[in-house]
């Protein structure tokens, strides 16, 4: 209170500055928790609520078990749904905005190519009908990619963001269909719903190794890299809100 | 078009049924009539134009120029302009960096090599002019056939010019074919159990998901993956689907290049 | 530029034609009746240009809307691979072709009978593909053929042609070689009057010139309406024997 204001009249000099009773902080939601798979190669760790004004988002942090290296650090906020302006709309729009918070390694097509993606992913997912007026808006951050030998691994961020929003959706209490989680095998991704009988985005990158595999194969072996990571986001939640009750 | 509730909802249930009814009264592995024209920018190396029986339209312009390859690594540079979009809007940057990137992954870049230090770079400028449906095929069919006309100066100096420092020079009148493999990509829709190829836009607009199929080297290559066509209809498919749309391209594509082709 | 000879002693130009000649002039319409309401395909020596009409229709946005008169918009899109060399620039919002659009949109807001259309907008799209000098003539006649495809009311036909000045010797229709060698004036001619709806100097002139430069240039524009017109009526034609065929 020391600087003074050359904008506005101030008060007397013996004015004292108004002071208000200390309120309660807001409630702790969602206990940070360390979960990670048993099985597996990839230790997760998840973390709710950490964006206070948003209406929900999570923080995930996947290690690779073999490769200290290998790490993605992402955190993801959604906002919504909150009324739209324009023409009416009988359903909720979604849109999902990517950003690089620390180095920006990653070309903007790419990262262009990336929403679209995940765009059509929870377009599938939401229940959108749920919200006519309305739009839904997902913020991912990337604090910090890295895998061995590339800059970044493209294919598990995408699959780190899948999951990172499913939770976030979860902790804003926004309707999805279903606990949506992506599994990966080397460049391929594969987001699943329904317990894997229904896929909602599959994307397959350039790789030598599983050019001659048939679809279905690796369809299959993500399903298993899926199963894992949807069981350990289920017994996060699980724990969080019988911590919270 | 836009199309009522109760249009879409039949349009929808068409669709759906087995085998599906499409608007036009297609096949589910049929193509819309297209007409390709090449050759006709003379100021460019290599150009084609494409147009569907919707009225999508697509230019392609190949236009070549020499570089230092030890100071361009990218040989090849695609540019896509959409009448009506702007150049940062989500679509036009989707697909030219998926074309850009599919490009420069899949083709040969050895083919563009022109003596021990210049190589050809290859400058290839899109034009939608109208587009109704998903453009991406139509302007992989473009490029494909752009690709396949382009003719390049004749190289009449020597090829090896690291110890006598030297500009290529070329033939004044001869040209040879570029003759490099350019990969095609293919959108195809997905409504329930059906795959149906070379949606139309209001197809497009009721289908459950689309799916990008390359294919190169008369296999199926990377990307594939699935697109939204629409905002309001995408649902999650049967991981079957993947197989049949793979399938129906492995079966289709050799015909569809036959026709290219010739 | 300078070893050419622009204009040699025995009369002739740097591509074969006397002074006094156009380029070879060809035009359809109707190229993309199902991508727009109107669309032409000009050649005009190597210029090669398609123009499509939308409208009139209901304007994009209410602010945009004029309860007297339609509300006219026009887009140069002028493509990287048009001149020999691809230029590094999209040419988008480039303060040349910002010129162009507003030059041409003064041109046909005079021309066309907006107030028949009220409340509604007329977008007119334009693509180079392929350009070698004189653009503004051509961009010209390219809207005026594609506004007629599109059956929209226009007072007369906008013929336009570019005029270089060769030390005393007026030359039609400049090419790419010769814009950059001399100065030149563009023109718009309304229909078979002499009536000018566009004259656009950018260079410096005599001014006791004008006169033959002006004649010249209107007498060509007078051809490319001529040459506008039989390509019109052959069309006009064709479809009318479809029309009582299909009958």
């Amino acid at each position: 209170m020391n600087i003074t204001d050359r904008r506005r009249i101030l008060g007397p000099a013996n004015a004292k500055p108004l002071v208000f009773d200390k309120s309660m902080g807001p409630a702790q939601r969602g206990e940070s928790e360390e979960v990670s798979s048993e099985t597996g190669n990839d230790a997760m760790y998840i973390e709710n609520g950490i964006v206070g004004n948003s209406n929900g988002s999570s923080y995930l942090e996947v290690k690779s078990r073999i490769n200290d290296k290998n790490c993605t650090l992402l955190l993801t906020s959604v906002y919504g749904p909150r009324p739209s302006r324009g023409a009416f709309n009988a359903k909720a729009t979604l849109s999902v905005q990517f950003r690089e918070v620390t180095l920006e390694k990653i070309p903007a097509g790419q990262l262009r190519e990336v929403c679209t993606f995940l765009t059509n992913i929870f377009n599938a997912v939401v229940n959108l009908e749920r919200y006519p007026k309305s739009g839904i808006d997902i913020f991912l951050s990337l604090i910090h990619s890295s895998s061995g030998p590339q800059d970044y691994e493209l294919e598990s961020i995408i699959t780190t963001c899948v999951n990172g929003i499913t939770l976030a959706f979860v902790d804003a209490g926004i309707e999805i269909l279903d606990t949506v989680s992506a599994g990966m095998y080397k460049k391929n991704i594969t987001a699943f719903m329904k317990n894997g009988t229904e896929v909602v985005g599959f994307w397959k990158d350039d790789d030598d190794n599983s050019a001659s595999e048939g679809i279905m194969d690796i369809v299959e072996k993500c399903k298993e890299h899926y199963l894992q990571n949807r069981k350990t986001m289920i017994e996060y939640m699980i724990r969080s809100s019988k911590s919270s009750n | 078009m836009v199309m009522s509730l109760t249009e879409k909802r039949y349009l929808q249930e068409s669709l759906l049924s087995k085998p599906p009814v499409r608007p036009d009264g297609r096949n589910a592995e049929q193509f819309r009539p297209i007409e390709i024209f090449t050759d006709f920018l003379p100021t460019s190396n290599g150009s084609s134009k494409i147009v569907a029986s919707d009225g999508t339209e697509c230019v392609v312009s190949v236009k070549c120029k020499v570089v230092d390859h030890a100071i361009e690594k990218d040989l090849i540079v695609v540019d896509v302009d959409i009448a009506g979009r702007r150049d940062d809007s989500p679509l036009v940057q989707e697909i030219s960096s998926i074309l850009n990137r599919v490009l420069l992954l899949q083709t040969d870049q050895e083919q563009l090599r022109l003596t021990k230090k210049y190589s050809f770079k290859l400058y290839i400028d899109v034009l939608v002019l109208s587009s109704y449906s998903h453009p991406l095929t139509l302007i992989s069919f473009a490029i494909y056939s752009a690709l396949n006309c382009t003719q390049l100066p004749t190289l009449i100096s020597s090829k090896d010019d690291l110890d006598v420092a030297e500009l290529p020079t070329f033939h004044d009148y001869d040209m040879t074919e570029l003759n490099i493999a350019v990969p095609i990509m293919f959108t195809l829709a997905i409504c329930g159990q059906n795959v149906i190829v070379d949606p139309a836009s209001s197809e497009s607009d009721v289908a459950s998901n689309g799916i990008l199929v390359t294919w190169y080297n008369d296999k199926v290559a990377a990307p594939v993956r699935t697109i939204g066509l629409n905002e309001e209809y995408t649902r999650g498919i049967n991981p079957q689907s993947l197989a049949d749309s793979i399938q129906l391209i492995e079966a289709l594509a050799p015909k569809v290049l036959g026709a290219l082709d010739s | 530029m300078s070893r050419l000879e622009i204009y040699s002693p025995e009369g002739l130009r740097v591509d074969g034609r006397r002074w006094n000649e156009l380029r070879r002039l060809e035009c359809s319409i109707n190229t993309h009746a199902n991508a727009s309401d109107g669309s032409s395909y000009l050649e005009q020596g190597n210029n090669k240009i398609i123009t499509l009409v939308n409208g009139p229709q209901e304007p994009k946005l209410r602010s945009q809307t004029n309860v007297t008169k339609a509300v006219l918009s026009i887009a140069v899109n002028i493509t990287r691979f048009s001149k020999t060399e691809r230029s590094k620039s999209s040419h988008r919002n480039e303060r040349r072709v910002l010129e162009m659009q507003t030059a041409l949109a003064r041109t046909f807001e005079k021309n066309i009978l907006l107030h028949l259309y009220p409340r509604t907008q007329i977008d007119i799209q334009i693509h180079v593909l392929q350009q070698d000098g004189g653009l503004m003539g051509s961009l010209i006649n390219g809207i005026t053929l594609a506004l007629i495809d599109a059956g929209i009311a226009i007072y007369d036909y906008i013929s336009g042609v570019s005029i270089g000045l060769y030390d005393t010797t007026p030359l039609l229709d400049l090419n790419t070689v010769e814009e950059s060698a001399m100065s030149s004036v563009t023109l718009g001619v309304m229909g078979r009057s002499e009536k000018l709806s566009l004259l656009l100097v950018e260079d410096k002139l005599p001014l006791d010139t004008m006169e033959s430069v002006l004649a010249i240039g209107i007498a060509g524009s007078h051809r490319i309406r001529e040459l506008m017109d039989k390509e019109l009526r052959k069309h006009g034609e064709k479809r009318l024997a479809n029309i009582s065929s299909n009958q």
